[in-house]
């Protein structure tokens, strides 16, 4: 179709008026941004001036791309900084202007390390808990030598005013990913975002269908598909080194017991709101009294072991089983059929994908934690935290393991650095490894497996209509009602 | 997620260790309820009843909030009526919900809507969203109605609900609602409207969709989000016919519609898009050449090689680079040769980035365009050459590289060596030992033992490895033979122990020393009774230090058992006589946490140089402690411990408290 349209309300009806298209190589009239912030800042007309098509790009645009070309397949881990002529400092002008939501223990370790990159900034920080937030803002404040950094309570006020944000790390409880990720998008920002990527299977469709929408960037926190073990492992299996693949394992190092709990504690009083926001705080999740047993990860009851503030199986899965399916080249699928274990805490769980390949899921019989394990006719490879090399069934499959990485990376494009993966791809405007489709469908299994073990019984899975094939029982649990206002 | 459970612990341990403490500081009433309780065996519609019987009574909000999320699973009309009930009760409207939202059939539908009409406020917003998540196509008019709220947020709940029902009729009231929403629920009108124009796509109403995406491209004052957006809408649901907005916008100064188109351009599925961006890199800037490159590289399609090879020949150097870089991404062999061309430009980065490219472009055409290269090239070409047969494992290289290392060019023949040893598999070792035996060239031999050590760690018979290597033992000069009893300890395995001990006697010191030093870095205990031996019988105080060092390592093996590791400490502090091998003994002991090992340790005690680490040796071993160990023994070497180490009174506490809590045990 070559014609604009309009809507023609009278009528009610659907109808094109002609208009010309765009002519290709002429010059015309058009806006250009006179500030750097047009990653986010909604452009205002008292922004703008006027100027010829053919412009060249603003040279925070320019110089990053041209560092990042002249650097031939290493993407560089930092811009360097000599090349900018500051003297080991990145120019204001080229740096990646970030904000923060979810700030306790992994917020801040994922704040201190994109803290470590050179070309990123930090304006402003969001925690439901005053300890947190103020403990990020200082962090920020450090780094940025000035105390400007901006603290809030509410991800909303964050995400209204800092219109100059490029890109949001988000670090909250599980419960709030989604409905946090989704909103960073629709206010214009690229999002690193922790993982589990969802609570539920709806909440995972909708993360990946505001990605598309507003063209973000979306990296979910699975770090480990950007570690050289992982990635040599996931080679041997794609490059046929170990044959067709068969079978594959994903570690399940912790698991609550099923039924899952909702604990229930004695009311206590709230905190008040600057201190701990609690109804913040629970944000979509159901409301229930207040207990401070519930604020932290875990001991139990902390949230993690809490139905309406977690999910089972992702508690490892979403590291494990993400990476079983990205290596596999799965990572657009889910499995097909799900079988309930009789001894999920022995044998584990087993699920079946359509190419046949199976994967089990199990929490012994590992060597280091989050480990994978790829079984062909030709042999194994095994993955885990802490190991100075994969461990193989035979040597010979590491002979060229230095090569099968350098191609990966070259093939890729990435580097070894699964934060700066997420920033290069702000830059490229490319898709991250574990992009919001991986996050999901990965998630789907994970999620799955958590409805299986709570019907008690095996399931099928449709992964192109995303339902469980003539089950209304089970299709009925692929979303959860959220707590007003939120909505993803 | 947290990363507290991913330090190895196990969590799930330590909930338990912790519950306890909960438990007396909270009181904790832990009725931790299942989520699908032990009623649910029961059939469907007894259960359903009791749910609905808990939602009437008097029970408490969280037994009627674990009702409602239970009725999400398998309520039926039956339970509407009753959760209907809630929803005007602010505490349990959005469990009311919970277990709404799901029933199928139309009660539920009807409840929600005839909710509308009674509720405010965040209960109304809630269930506004309901109707939007069941796609209620029935309550477009009331829903449409509240788009005029004076509540903010019911407003955007419309928006959103509106765009979740998505079809034709959904859009209507959100186009006529935009150009006048106020500015705080544009967003969300927006975001209703896309979602629309998506489903209406999906359904193949294009030309619906296309009109709301064009609405939204043209709206004033937009977020930059929204039009980026609305591009990508405009331009994907046109699909070919939308490739002018897609140029536009890339040859565009406003960056914002530029970075969106950039990533629209490697989202398109539309094989045009490839040649008509291929076309403009000529025509464009260089900035906008970098721009193309990158969408040419990620789409993959080799169509661009030609364009992209072209601009890798000149222009912008920065451009240039961003091309190759593009070509070789694409991942196609036709590549290889235009970029061998590129090896000696005069541009050192273009240069480079044609080596880097040529090292990671795929394909056996790539490699014969390599071996050719190695065979005909100048010097300069060559050693280029053999980088690249190095990085992409030629293997088929390696008769080239036979040649090659008898070159009378010295920086030609080591750079073969060097690859040829890199390259080597079990088959040459035979020839990389014939190289080896009479070598004097240090570069050379040590490119060779790299080789030799690489093929033995990753072979499967590493038997045959050792067979070859030692027999090549006595022809080899000093230096070789010094190479070949360093591989001989990577391929480990009793013959070569035998071999290394054997040449302990060579008459040669460098040989001599290095079968030392080989059995004391032996992988293995094996080597412990030769150490021992030549500790006790060697004639040479170096050689006798050398072998009791590393005996006493062998007592840090995690293949020796722990009672063959005391034995090596007991045996060892019998020949110990300075002191620099009792801080080993007192290492070894520490890791051990064996009773004995206190015996070993306390006369320690008593030497002033090593007296410190003999008093966290004694804590260390303390502090592991377990019930076989002597509790008299125990408390006397702390005493002593706490005694003597008065000049580092953390050391003297850690002592003092031990001695406390074996008090407190007895």
């Amino acid at each position: 179709m070559t014609c604009c349209s309009k809507w023609n309300l009278k009528s009610e009806k659907f109808h094109q008026e002609s208009a010309p298209l765009p002519k290709t190589g002429r010059s015309i009239v058009l806006t250009t941004v006179k500030t750097h912030t047009y990653l986010s800042t909604n452009i205002q007309m008292s922004e703008v001036t006027q100027n010829l098509s053919g412009a060249p790009l603003n040279r925070r645009q320019f110089l990053t791309r041209s560092l990042a070309a002249s650097t031939a397949f290493a993407v560089p881990n930092i811009i360097p900084a000599s090349a900018l002529g500051r003297g080991g400092a990145v120019a204001p002008s080229e740096r990646i202007v970030m904000g923060a939501i979810g700030l306790g223990g992994r917020g801040s370790g994922d704040l201190g390390w994109m803290l470590g990159e050179a070309d990123v900034q930090f304006v402003a920080v969001c925690d439901v808990r005053k300890a947190n937030r103020e403990g990020a803002k200082n962090a920020v404040d450090g780094k940025n030598g000035n105390k400007d950094c901006a603290a809030y309570r509410d991800m909303r006020d964050l995400l209204g005013k800092h219109t100059e944000i490029d890109a949001m790390l988000i670090a909250t409880g599980d419960r709030w990913h989604t409905p946090a990720s989704i909103l960073a998008m629709q206010a214009g920002k690229d999002v690193y975002c922790e993982k589990p990527g969802a609570l539920t299977i709806a909440q995972g469709q909708a993360l990946v269908a505001a990605t598309k929408r507003y063209g973000r960037v979306f990296q979910t926190g699975a770090q480990r598909a950007s570690e050289a073990n992982f990635i040599v492992a996931g080679e041997l299996a794609r490059q046929g080194k170990l044959g067709k693949v068969h079978t594959v394992y994903a570690h399940l190092g912790y698991l609550p017991d099923w039924p899952r709990v909702n604990a229930v504690l004695p009311p206590q009083p709230e905190p008040s709101k600057e201190e701990l926001d609690w109804d913040l705080w629970l944000g979509p999740a159901p409301w229930r009294p207040y207990n401070p047993g519930f604020i932290p990860q875990y001991p139990s009851p902390g949230w993690y072991t809490q139905y309406d503030f977690a999910g089972g199986i992702p508690q490892w899965g979403s590291h494990t089983i993400l990476q079983c399916q990205l290596d596999l080249g799965l990572a657009d699928t889910s499995p097909v059929t799900y079988e309930y274990p009789k001894d999920l805490k022995g044998a584990g769980m087993t699920v079946h994908f359509a190419n046949g390949l199976k994967l089990v899921a199990k929490c012994d019989g590992w060597r280091g934690s989050c480990g994978v394990k790829y079984e062909g006719p030709d042999g194994w490879v095994a993955a885990a935290d802490g190991y100075e090399k994969p461990d193989v069934s035979s040597p010979s499959l590491l002979r060229d393991s230095k090569k099968l990485l350098q191609d990966y990376l070259a093939r890729n494009q990435r580097p070894l650095n699964h934060v700066r993966d997420f920033l290069n791809c702000v830059k490229s405007r490319r898709t991250p490894v574990t992009s919001a489709e991986v996050a999901h469908r990965t998630m789907t299994t994970n999620l799955i497996m958590d409805i299986c073990l709570d019907l008690k019984r095996d399931l099928k899975w449709d992964p192109v209509k995303q339902e469980f094939p003539g089950d209304d029982e089970a299709n009925r649990l692929r979303s959860r009602a959220m707590r007003e206002p939120w909505q993803v | 997620m947290d990363n507290l459970t991913e330090n190895g612990s196990k969590p799930k341990e330590s909930i338990v260790m912790q519950i306890s403490k909960l438990k007396q500081t909270l009181i904790v009433a832990l009725l931790s309820s299942g989520v699908y309780p032990a009623m649910a065996q029961a059939p469907a519609k007894e259960q359903e009843a009791k749910l609905i019987a808990v939602l009437q009574s008097n029970a408490e909000f969280l037994q009627k909030a674990d009702a409602c999320r239970e009725l999400a699973r398998i309520g039926s009309a039956d339970c509407v009526p009753v959760l209907a009930g809630l929803l005007a009760d602010e505490k349990l409207t959005h469990m009311a919900r919970y277990g709404l939202e799901t029933v199928p059939g139309p009660a539920a539908d009807e409840a929600l809507r005839a909710a509308l009409g009674k509720l405010k406020g965040r209960p109304l917003v809630g269930v506004i969203g309901s109707l939007g998540v069941r796609h209620d196509e029935k309550a477009l008019a009331a829903l449409a109605g509240l788009l005029k709220d004076g509540d903010a947020e019911v407003v955007q709940a419309v928006a959103r609900a509106l765009g979740k029902i998505g079809s034709a009729e959904a859009a209507k009231p959100l186009l006529a609602t935009l150009p006048d929403v106020p500015a705080i629920s544009q967003l969300a009108v927006c975001e209703g409207l896309f979602r629309c124009a998506e489903a209406l796509a999906a359904s193949g109403q294009n030309d619906k969709a296309i009109i709301i995406y064009d609405t939204l491209r043209n709206l004033k004052q937009a977020p930059h989000q929204v039009l980026a957006g609305a591009l990508r809408g405009a331009i994907l649901t046109r699909q070919k016919d939308g490739l002018p907005w897609l140029l536009e916008a890339l040859r565009g100064s406003n960056l914002g519609l530029m970075l969106a188109a950039e990533r629209i351009a490697i989202e398109m599925k539309v094989a045009e898009v490839s040649k008509v961006l291929a076309d403009e890199l000529a025509k464009a800037a260089p900035d906008r050449q970098l721009v193309l490159c990158n969408v040419l590289g990620k789409r993959g399609d080799a169509t661009a090689l030609p364009g992209l090879l072209g601009l890798a020949k000149a222009g912008d150097k920065a451009a240039r680079v961003a091309a190759i870089r593009a070509a070789v991404e694409i991942g196609n062999a036709a590549a290889a040769v235009p970029l061998t061309e590129l090896l000696k430009d005069a541009e050192g980065e273009v240069a480079q980035a044609a080596a880097v490219g040529i090292a990671g472009l795929p394909g056996p055409e790539v490699d014969a365009c390599v071996l050719r290269l190695l065979g005909s090239g100048d010097q300069a070409v060559k050693l280029k050459m053999i980088e690249l047969v190095s990085q992409r494992r030629i293997a088929t290289a390696l008769p080239l590289l036979l040649k090659i290392r008898d070159d009378k060019d010295e920086a030609l023949r080591s750079a073969a060596i060097r690859c040829f040893a890199e390259l080597a598999s079990e088959t040459e070792i035979s020839s990389l030992l014939e190289r080896l035996v009479t070598n004097t060239n240090a570069a050379e031999i040590a490119a060779i033992e790299k080789a030799l050590a690489a093929i033995c760690a990753a072979s499967a018979d590493p038997k045959a490895c050792v067979a070859k290597l030692v027999a090549a033992l006595p022809k080899a000069g000093p230096e070789a033979k010094v190479a070949l009893l360093r591989t001989l300890g990577v391929a480990g395995g009793t013959e070569a122990l035998n071999a290394v001990r054997g040449a302990v006697d060579d008459s040669n010191k460098d040989v001599h020393t290095a079968a030392i030093r080989g059995l004391c870095e032996w992988k293995t205990g094996e080597a412990a009774p030769l150490l021992l031996a030549l500790a006790k019988s060697s004639s040479g105080q170096v050689d006798k230090i050398l072998s009791l060092r590393g005996y006493l390592g062998m007592a840090a093996k995690q293949d020796v058992p722990a009672p063959q590791r005391l034995a090596i400490c007991r045996e060892s502090a019998s020949m110990i006589q300075r002191d620099d091998e009792k801080l080993l003994l007192l290492a070894a002991l520490a890791n051990l946490a064996d009773p004995e090992s206190l015996n070993l340790i306390v006369p320690c005690l008593d030497v002033p140089a090593v007296k410190r680490e003999a008093v966290a040796t004694v804590i260390a071993v303390a502090e592991k402690r377990q019930k076989n160990h002597s509790v008299e023994i125990t408390r006397a070497a702390l005493k002593k411990a706490a005694e003597i180490v008065t000049d580092k009174p953390e050391l003297a506490k850690r002592a003092h408290d031990l001695l406390q809590q074996m008090e407190s045990e007895k």
